[in-house]
């Protein structure tokens, strides 16, 4: 690594312990949205240090970018509800009265301390010396059906693991799909909707281009950096485009087969699963040989199920139509 | 070595540029003007930085992830300075 990587590091730590401070105690709501934006990107150049491309992608994708859409989508929201200006609204939010505020950080501080204790626990018992799990992942490469170790860990050995982590997307589809109780109709969304001839242009440009960068991560995964969910995500973000610049996207679809593009990658993971433990007699546990392909069937439809949960999440809320067969209760 | 040389000046010369745009983006006046300088780092500074690793690609598919990098760059950084310029062209032009 040498000297100037380390200085490098050094300043990537300290530059992250400084915007996280900052984030917490910056007096705008919108800045500390913008500081998690950017903490989120400098968390994604903190993976590339630590030589773990994969995490990396995930999280600026993720963790910056649309976490920052949906922040910023639900900040205007707040701002901008009933025409309140923006100062009012955001002061009602943020300002609560002195003892509660007080109240709010000694529970948070419990919180963090009673997470941190366990935390360090365990980051003194772990080895620092030695190669940890590598060799045993190394050893077993051949019997996996692909040939980069993350994604042999990701759809392989800890497919489990993953199966859950689309049960938790899936649930929080489900919370905030429950909790839309909005009228929607009034609320505006962040970018202006009449057709723009410059972002016409960009969509046309860009749309090939995105479609064929989420097909390539997808294939990617199985030899290299890149699988399901940076593939996911890339589909997402194209289709939060579109629909930013004017495009209709998520409304073309039957509400039909967007419940089934919901639900097809947790659910095709549950039935490989049922099936491996009737022919295997272990729940994910494929047979010789076929692991390869059923893991590029599993790559395929998660990715497509966490595209269409990402999308939803951040435009669920502004895609009345959708919800055409379940009218506001009010 | 006279590859690595070319390199170094192209990479020098980007970060130049970034440096310039960072400074330019903390301290002058307005919107607008701001919005001159962070364009003139992501599209001439990573111009340039990109040419530096042109020069160290290994393989043609390399060499061509990396323009396309770079002509993504300048197509997403043209529209969000027209965006936001706009917005706050609009901003100023309401009455408030």
């Amino acid at each position: 690594m040498g000297p100037v990587g380390g200085v490098f590091d050094g300043l990537l730590a300290l530059v992250l312990l400084v915007l996280s401070i900052r984030l917490l105690f910056v007096s705008s709501l919108f800045h500390a949205v913008v500081l998690f934006i950017a903490l989120g990107l400098l968390m994604g150049l903190t993976w590339v240090r630590l030589q773990a491309p994969d995490v990396a992608l995930a999280e600026a994708a993720i963790g910056a970018a649309l976490t920052g859409v949906l922040f910023i989508d639900l900040l205007y929201k707040l701002t901008h509800r009933n025409n309140i200006r923006s100062s009012v609204s955001e002061r009602l939010i943020y300002e609560q009265t002195m003892p509660r505020r007080w109240l709010t950080a000694c529970l948070s501080a419990l919180v963090c301390i009673a997470l941190l204790a366990p935390l360090l626990m365990v980051a003194a018992q772990s080895p620092t010396t030695g190669a940890g799990l590598t060799p045993a992942v190394s050893a077993a490469m051949a019997a996996t059906g692909v040939t980069h170790e993350v994604t042999a860990v990701l759809l392989n050995f800890r497919s489990f693991d993953t199966l859950l982590e689309l049960t938790v997307l899936f649930v929080a589809v489900l919370a905030a799909l429950t909790l839309r109780v909005m009228d929607t109709s009034s609320l505006p969304t962040a970018i202006p909707k009449p057709p723009d001839p410059l972002m016409d242009g960009l969509w046309r440009l860009l749309l090939p281009l995105l479609v064929a960068v989420s097909g390539y991560l997808l294939w990617l995964g199985s030899f290299t950096s890149g699988g399901a969910f940076q593939s996911g995500i890339v589909m997402a973000a194209t289709i939060i485009l579109l629909s930013l610049t004017g495009q209709r996207t998520l409304e073309l679809l039957p509400p039909l087969v967007w419940r089934a593009l919901l639900v097809v990658g947790l659910l095709n993971f549950i039935v490989v699963g049922a099936a491996m433990l009737m022919l295997e007699g272990a729940f994910l546990q494929y047979p010789q040989g076929w692991a390869g392909g059923l893991i590029l069937l599993l790559e395929v439809t998660a990715s497509l199920t966490i595209a269409t949960a990402l999308v939803t999440l951040v435009l669920g809320l502004s895609v009345p139509a959708m919800f055409k067969r379940y009218p506001d209760p009010r | 070595m006279i590859l690595n040389l070319f390199s170094i000046v192209f990479g020098l010369l980007g970060a130049v540029f970034f440096l310039a745009g960072t400074i330019g983006m903390l301290r002058f006046p307005d919107v607008f003007c701001r919005l001159h300088a962070q364009t003139k780092a992501d599209n001439q500074g990573l111009g340039f930085i990109i040419t530096a690793l042109l020069l160290q690609a290994d393989s043609v598919w390399v060499a061509l992830k990396l323009i396309l990098i770079w002509l993504v760059m300048l197509l997403a950084s043209a529209n969000i300075s027209y965006l936001i310029g706009r917005y706050k062209l609009r901003q100023h032009s309401e009455p408030e």
